[in-house]
C-alpha cells in the first residue's frame, strides 16, 4: 500500500512539472531590417563613449542608446554598403567592422589593426575590393585595405610627401575621384603650421602611390576629418572643394580642384571668413545651389573647450558668398559633431548638437524652413548613414 | 581617600593574600595589557577546566591548584598567548601579561600626542588599524595590505610597483592623502608611494575614512592613510628576503641601537626588483591586420626601487624626549610596458626618479606645564627623468611591427625630459592638556615646492622648452582642535577647524608667448566627532566634517602645451558624515560604519579635440555601509570577514556634465567599485617550550562586476564592464626562537584568475613566493 502512495505521489509530481513546464518552444525574434545607422557619444563627464545603433526608418521621435553597441572608446563611424566601420581613438589604431543581424543587433563582423598608430584618420571606399585610410600618430603610410574581405592588401608611402622641419604630419579628409585619392595634409611645427598653407596628396589608386603634393598659400590647414566633420566636397560636374582652417596668417576658405585636374584651381578661392566674418570649418554640398558650413561664434575657443561655438551657414560656392545663419538654431559643436546627410530630394538632415539638445533637424530643400525631426539620447551624434 | 583605581588595582592583591591564608591553593592574579600599556578587558584566560575574563581594568585571579601550568589568554582583537608557570603550594603569583594586537583591528586610533611614548590617548574619529608587523614575514606591498580593510579599494594596473589608486568610502585619487609619521608621502620623495613602501619599516597604518584628524596636515577631501613607522625595540636587526615569480626579489633591513637610552642611531631600507613577466592574453594583427589572440609575457615591465633611511639622535634630554636628524636616499625605476587600456605595447619608454632627502625632527612631551610638541623639518630634491624618444611600434609579442617617422610611444613630441624637484616642509605640532578631560591641539605645516626641468627633445618639437619655467607653489595647512571627556556621560567629543592657503607661481602659453600666472586660495574646513562608551563591550560614534582639496600645479597650470591652465579653478569640498557602532566579546567583534559624502567641485579634464583643461565638473553624493566581523571560536583560529556597499550617485548640474539633458543625474557613477569584501582565515599554533610557531593563512577577496560607462546606454549584452573578481591566496610559515628565524611561504591568486581592477588591463595570474626573515634583538 506505501508502495502505491509513493508512486501515485511521483506521476502526480511529474504531472505538476508537465504542466507547469515552460513553453519553450523556440521563438524567434521579430525580423527587423535596419536601414539607418547612427553613432552617439552618450554619457555624462568623465565618462561618455559613443553608441552604434541601427533603426528600419526615421519614424521616431527619440533614438535612444539602448539598442547600441557600446565601445570602448570614442569612435568615428564610416559607412560602406550595409555596414558600418568603427575607427576608435586610441592605439593601436583599430577599425571594427558592424553588420546589423535581423534582430537589429550590431554585431562584430570583423577588425583591422595598425600597431603603433593612434586611430584611422580618414577613411574611403573605392569599390568592393578597394578602401583606403590613412593613419595617426606618425606613421607616413595610408593603408590599403579589401572592404569585403576585410584585410590589408597594401599600403601608400607617404615618405616622399614628408617635410623637413614638421613635428608632426597629419592625414585628414579624403575624396576619391577618376581613379586618383585626394587627401589632405597638414604640417605643424610645434603647435603652429609649417607653413600657412592648404595641402593635397594626389595618390594614384591603381599603383597605390603618390602622385604629387599640391599646395595653396590663400588657405591653411585641411585638418579635420571623421564621420562627424567634413571639409572635401564634390559637385555635380566633379569638381572637388576643400576647406581650410585658415591660421592666424591666412583666412579660412575653400578651395577648388577642378574635374580631370590635380591641382589646385588658381582662379578660385573663396574666402570664408570674409564673407561669413569670423573664420569656417565644415563643407557640406548638395548641389543645386546647397552648401553649408559652420561659422566659429567666439575665436578664441575653436576646439570648444568651453562648449558647442559654431552656427551653421548656408553658402554660395558660386558666387564666394554667405547667405546667413540657418534659421534659430543653437550653438552646435562645430569642430566635433556638425554633419548633413541627404537622402532624398525633399530635405538634408543634420546634426545639432548643442549645450542644451542632442537632435536631427531637417532642412526643407523647398522652401528652406528648418526644424526638428527627432531627438538623440546622448550628448552629440558623430555619425549616421541610410545603409544601401 | 584612596582613588577608586587604586582600589580596583590592589583587590586582586589583596585577594591574593587573603586567599592564600584561607586555603592550601595558589593564587594566580595579574593584569592584562596591550602594548600601549592599556588594559585589555573581557581577555579569556583557560586553564583546563577552570575559565574567567579579565575584568574592565584588565585585572584577573585565579585559584590553581599547585604544580605546571599553563594559562591560555585570547582575545577577538589580540594574538593568543600561552604563559607557562610553575606554582608551588602556598605561592601567590603575580603576572603581568602583554597582548600584541591582531593585524587589523577594530579598536579606536591612536592619535599621537606628543610622539613620546605613552602619550597616546583615544580618539573618537574612527578609523581602521593595520598592525604591519603580521605582514613583516608575508610578502606583500603595503598596498596590497590596506586592500584588505573595509571601505577601501586599490585599483592598480599591473604587477609589482605599477601604479595604484586608492579609494576611501567613494573618494578616490587625490582627494586622499598620504603621511608617514605626520609627514606627507610627496614629501618624502621617490619609493614613498604605497605601491612600492615595504611594510617592513612601518610598525601599523592608520586608514581615516572620511573625517581627518588635525594632527595630519592637509588638504583631504576623503580620508587619510597614515604609516606609523617602526619604533619597536630599542635595539635590534630585522632582515628580510623574498623571491618570487617573475623574477621578484625584496630585501629589506631595519635596525636600531641605543646607547644607554640616551643615543641611538637607526637604519631601514629595502630593495624591490621584478621583471613583472607575467602572461596576458592579448591580440596581436596578422599580416593582414585581422587581430589573432595570443597568450604572451609581457616584455617591458621591469621595476626596481630603493629606499635606505639613516637616523641618529638622543633621547630623554632636558630639551627633547626625543631628536634625531636623518638622510633618506631613495629611488624608482620602471618600464613602461602599454597604454592605459593595455592595448598598445610600450618597448622602450621608461622613468625614473631619485630623492635625496634630509630632516630633523624632536619631541617634548613637558615643554611647558601641560603643553607637548612635536617639530619637524626636512628638504629633499628629486629628479626625475622620463624617456620616450623611441621611434619602434611594437606589437605584443616584443617585436617591431612598425617605425614611426615622429611622434614617441607615448607623447606626440616625444620626450627626454628632466624634471628637478625641490620640497620643503616644516611641521609644528602642540599639545595642550591640562587633564585627562581637556585637551587642546594646534597643527601647522607648511611646504613649498619648485620645479623645473629641461626637455630638448620636446624642444625640438615646440620650438621652445617649456619646462625650463619653474613652477613654484607655498601652501599652509593650519587646524586647531579641542577634545572633552564628559565624564559622567562617558562621551568625548573633538572639536576641529582648520585652514587651508595656497600660492602659486607660474606661467601658460598665449600664442607664442609664456606669460606669467599666479594663483592663491584661502580655504577653511570644520570637523565634529563624538563618541560614546558606556562600557568596555560597546562604542558608538558619529563625526562630520567639511573637507576640502586645493587643486595641484599641474590642474593649475597645465602641461603647458595640450592641458591648458585654468585659472578659476576652486577647491574641491566635501560635507563628510560617518557613524559607526562596535561590538566587543572576548570572542567575537563586530563593526558597522554608515557613510555619507556630498562632494561638489571635484576637479576632472575635459577634452575637445584638440585641447584639455581641468575643469571643476563633478558633483556626487556617496552613500555606503560597511561592516566588519573579527570570530575567534578556537584559540588558534581568527577568522575576519568584511565587506562594503557604496553608492555614489551624480549629482552635477546640466551644465557641468557635457549632456544636454538630465537623464544621468541620480545614477550611480560608472566605472567605480560598488560592492566589495574581504576575508581571512588565520592560524596559529602558540609558541611551545622552543618557542617555534606555525601559521597558516588564506585571504579572499571579491569585488562585484561594474560597468565601465553609464548603465542605461547601450544593449545589456553589448556594454562594456569590469568582471566580477575572486581572488584568493594562501600563505604559511615557521618561525623559530620565537619568531626570530621566519621561513614563510605563498601563493597569490591561487585559482590563476584573469584580475581586472582597471577595464582590460589584466593583473598577475598565480605567483609564488618564498621568504625568509631573521629578527635580531
Amino acid at each position: 500500500m506505501k508502495k502505491w502512495n509513493l508512486s501515485f505521489l511521483f506521476v502526480a509530481a511529474l504531472a505538476v512539472l508537465w504542466s507547469c513546464k515552460k513553453d519553450d518552444s523556440p521563438t524567434s525574434p521579430e525580423a527587423v531590417e535596419i536601414n539607418y545607422a547612427f553613432a552617439n557619444v552618450a554619457g555624462a563627464s568623465p565618462n561618455a563613449t559613443t553608441y552604434v545603433t541601427g533603426t528600419k526608418d526615421l519614424n521616431f521621435t527619440n533614438l535612444t542608446t539602448g539598442n547600441g553597441a557600446e565601445q570602448a572608446n570614442f569612435a568615428s563611424m564610416w559607412r560602406y554598403k550595409q555596414d558600418v566601420y568603427l575607427t576608435a581613438s586610441g592605439a593601436p589604431a583599430t577599425m571594427t567592422r558592424y553588420s546589423f543581424d535581423n534582430t537589429g543587433k550590431p554585431v562584430v563582423a570583423g577588425k583591422l589593426v595598425v600597431p603603433g598608430a593612434n586611430t584611422f584618420s580618414s577613411v574611403e571606399f573605392i569599390n568592393d575590393s578597394v578602401a583606403f585610410a590613412s593613419v595617426g600618430g606618425g606613421l607616413a603610410r595610408v593603408v590599403r585595405f579589401h572592404p569585403t574581405e576585410f584585410r590589408i592588401t597594401g599600403e601608400v608611402n607617404l615618405t616622399p610627401i614628408l617635410k623637413t622641419g614638421a613635428t608632426s604630419t597629419f592625414y585628414l579628409g579624403m575624396k576619391s575621384r577618376s581613379g586618383k585619392l585626394f587627401m589632405g595634409v597638414h604640417y605643424f611645427n610645434g603647435p603652429n603650421p609649417l607653413y600657412d598653407s592648404a595641402y593635397v596628396a594626389v595618390i594614384d589608386i591603381a599603383q597605390s602611390k603618390v602622385d604629387k603634393l599640391i599646395a595653396d598659400g590663400r588657405t591653411c590647414a585641411i585638418f579635420q576629418s571623421g564621420s562627424s566633420v567634413n571639409a572635401f566636397a564634390l559637385d555635380a560636374t566633379g569638381d572637388i572643394y576643400i576647406l581650410g582652417l585658415g591660421s592666424a596668417k591666412v583666412p579660412s576658405g575653400i578651395v577648388r580642384i577642378k574635374n580631370g585636374e590635380t591641382n589646385f584651381d588658381p582662379s578660385y578661392f573663396f574666402d570664408l571668413k570674409a564673407a561669413a566674418g569670423k573664420d569656417c570649418r565644415n563643407l557640406w554640398h548638395f548641389g543645386n545651389g546647397l552648401t553649408f558650413t559652420t561659422r566659429v561664434v567666439e575665436p578664441s575657443d575653436p576646439f570648444e573647450l568651453n562648449g558647442p561655438n559654431y552656427e551653421f551657414y548656408k553658402i554660395d560656392l558660386a558666387n564666394k558668398t554667405s547667405l546667413g545663419k540657418l534659421s534659430t538654431l543653437p550653438k552646435v559643436f562645430g569642430s566635433s559633431a556638425a554633419t548633413m546627410r541627404k537622402f532624398d530630394d525633399n530635405e538634408i538632415l543634420f546634426v545639432v548638437a548643442g549645450a542644451n539638445e542632442n537632435a536631427m533637424y531637417s532642412f526643407k530643400i523647398s522652401d528652406g524652413s528648418v526644424s526638428r525631426k527627432f531627438t538623440m539620447a546622448g550628448n552629440r551624434c558623430t555619425g549616421f548613414y541610410k545603409l544601401k | 581617600m584612596i582613588p577608586t583605581a587604586l582600589q580596583k588595582s590592589f583587590l586582586p592583591l589583596l585577594l591574593v593574600f587573603v586567599c592564600n591564608a584561607a586555603i592550601a591553593q595558589v593564587i594566580v592574579a595579574g593584569k592584562i595589557t596591550n602594548k600601549n600599556n592599556e588594559p585589555v578587558s573581557n581577555a579569556s584566560l583557560q586553564t583546563g577546566e577552570i575559565k574567567m575574563l579579565s575584568n574592565e581594568e584588565g585585572l584577573f585571579n585565579l585559584t590553581l591548584p599547585s604544580g605546571r601550568k599553563t594559562i591560555y589568554v585570547s582575545h577577538i582583537s589580540y594574538h593568543p598567548k600561552a604563559v607557562e608557570q610553575v606554582l608551588k603550594d602556598g605561592d601567590s603569583v603575580w603576572l603581568s601579561i602583554q597582548l600584541q594586537s591582531v593585524y587589523k583591528t577594530l579598536q579606536e586610533v591612536q592619535v599621537q600626542t606628543s610622539g613620546a611614548p605613552g602619550a597616546v590617548g583615544k580618539h573618537p574619529i574612527a578609523a581602521t588599524i593595520i598592525e604591519a608587523k603580521r605582514y613583516y614575514s608575508r610578502s606583500a606591498n603595503t598596498a596590497d595590505i590596506i586592500n584588505t580593510a573595509a571601505g577601501v579599494r586599490v585599483r592598480q594596473d599591473g604587477g609589482l610597483g605599477s601604479r595604484a589608486e586608492f579609494s576611501l568610502n567613494g573618494i578616490t585619487g587625490k582627494g586622499i592623502k598620504y603621511f608617514l609619521d605626520g609627514i606627507p608621502l610627496d614629501y618624502l620623495g621617490a619609493a614613498s608611494g604605497l605601491n612600492t613602501l615595504s611594510p617592513s619599516v612601518i610598525e601599523r597604518i592608520e586608514i581615516y575614512k572620511g573625517v581627518v584628524p588635525v594632527e595630519l596636515g592637509a588638504d583631504a577631501l576623503g580620508g587619510a592613510i597614515q604609516m606609523i613607522s617602526r619604533k619597536d625595540l630599542p635595539k635590534y636587526l630585522d632582515a628580510t628576503y623574498s623571491i618570487g615569480s617573475f623574477n621578484t626579489h625584496r630585501v629589506s633591513l631595519n635596525s636600531r641601537y641605543s646607547l644607554k637610552n640616551k643615543l641611538y642611531v637607526a637604519g631601514n631600507g629595502f630593495f624591490n626588483y621584478s621583471d613583472n613577466d607575467y602572461k596576458v592574453d592579448v591580440e596581436i594583427p596578422n599580416a593582414s591586420g585581422n587581430p589573432e589572440k595570443h597568450r604572451v609575457r609581457r616584455f617591458h615591465d621591469k621595476f626596481k626601487s630603493f629606499w635606505l633611511n639613516a637616523e641618529a639622535g638622543g633621547t630623554q634630554t632636558a630639551w627633547a624626549d626625543v631628536f634625531g636628524v636623518g638622510l633618506i636616499r631613495s629611488g624608482v625605476e620602471r618600464e613602461i610596458q602599454n597604454n592605459i587600456v593595455m592595448t598598445q605595447p610600450y618597448g622602450r619608454t621608461n622613468v625614473e626618479e631619485n630623492t635625496i632627502t634630509s630632516y630633523a625632527k624632536w619631541s617634548k612631551k613637558n615643554l611647558l606645564r601641560h603643553l607637548a610638541g612635536v617639530a619637524y623639518i626636512g628638504y629633499n630634491r628629486s629628479n626625475r627623468h622620463f624617456l620616450d624618444t623611441s621611434l619602434n611600434a611594437y606589437t605584443w609579442d616584443g617585436k617591431i611591427a612598425n617605425r614611426r617617422f615622429s611622434g614617441g610611444e607615448i607623447s606626440g613630441s616625444r620626450n627626454d625630459l628632466r624634471l628637478h624637484t625641490d620640497n620643503v616642509i616644516g611641521r609644528l605640532n602642540l599639545t595642550w592638556s591640562k587633564d585627562s578631560l581637556h585637551s587642546v591641539n594646534a597643527n601647522i605645516v607648511y611646504t613649498t615646492y619648485t620645479r623645473k626641468g629641461e626637455d630638448a627633445v620636446a624642444e625640438n618639437f615646440y620650438g621652445k622648452d617649456f619646462y625650463n619655467y619653474p613652477t613654484q607653489l607655498r601652501k599652509l595647512v593650519t587646524g586647531l582642535a579641542y577634545q572633552h571627556l564628559f565624564s559622567t556621560l562617558k562621551l568625548t567629543s573633538v572639536s576641529s577647524v582648520k585652514a587651508f592657503s595656497f600660492d602659486a607661481d607660474g606661467f601658460s602659453i598665449v600664442g607664442n608667448d609664456i606669460k606669467a600666472n599666479q594663483q592663491n586660495t584661502l580655504q577653511y574646513g570644520a570637523s565634529q566627532a563624538f563618541k560614546w562608551q558606556p562600557n568596555a563591550s560597546f562604542l558608538a560614534r558619529v563625526a562630520y566634517e567639511y573637507a576640502t582639496r586645493l587643486p595641484d600645479e599641474y590642474e593649475l597650470f597645465g602641461d603647458f602645451i595640450l592641458v591648458r591652465p585654468n585659472p578659476n579653478l576652486t577647491p574641491e569640498i566635501s560635507h563628510n558624515i560617518n557613524t559607526g557602532l562596535q561590538l566587543n566579546h572576548p570572542k567575537w567583534s563586530t563593526a558597522v560604519s554608515g557613510f555619507y559624502r556630498s562632494t561638489d567641485n571635484i576637479i576632472y579634464l575635459r577634452s575637445s579635440q584638440f585641447y584639455a583643461q581641468y575643469q571643476n565638473l563633478l558633483k556626487a553624493k556617496i552613500t555606503g555601509v560597511e561592516a566588519e566581523c573579527t570570530v575567534r571560536p578556537h584559540p588558534y583560529f581568527i577568522l575576519n570577514v568584511n565587506g562594503t556597499y557604496q553608492n555614489i550617485i551624480n549629482k552635477t548640474s546640466l551644465l557641468n556634465s557635457g549632456s544636454p539633458d538630465g537623464r544621468y543625474y541620480n545614477l550611480r557613477l560608472p566605472n567605480i567599485p560598488y560592492l566589495f569584501g574581504n576575508g581571512e582565515l588565520s592560524f596559529q599554533l602558540p609558541a611551545g617550550k622552543r618557542q617555534n610557531r606555525f601559521q597558516w593563512w588564506y585571504n579572499v577577496n571579491y569585488v562585484h562586476w561594474f560597468y565601465l560607462y553609464w548603465s542605461l546606454d547601450g544593449r545589456p549584452d553589448l556594454k562594456v564592464t569590469i568582471p566580477s573578481q575572486v581572488v584568493q591566496n594562501t600563505g604559511t610559515s615557521y618561525g623559530l626562537k620565537n619568531g626570530s628565524y621566519v621561513l614563510s611561504a605563498e601563493v597569490h591568486n591561487m585559482a590563476d584568475v584573469k584580475v581586472y581592477d582597471n577595464f582590460s588591463v589584466q593583473r598577475p595570474g598565480r605567483s609564488f613566493h618564498l621568504k625568509l626573515r631573521a629578527f635580531i634583538k
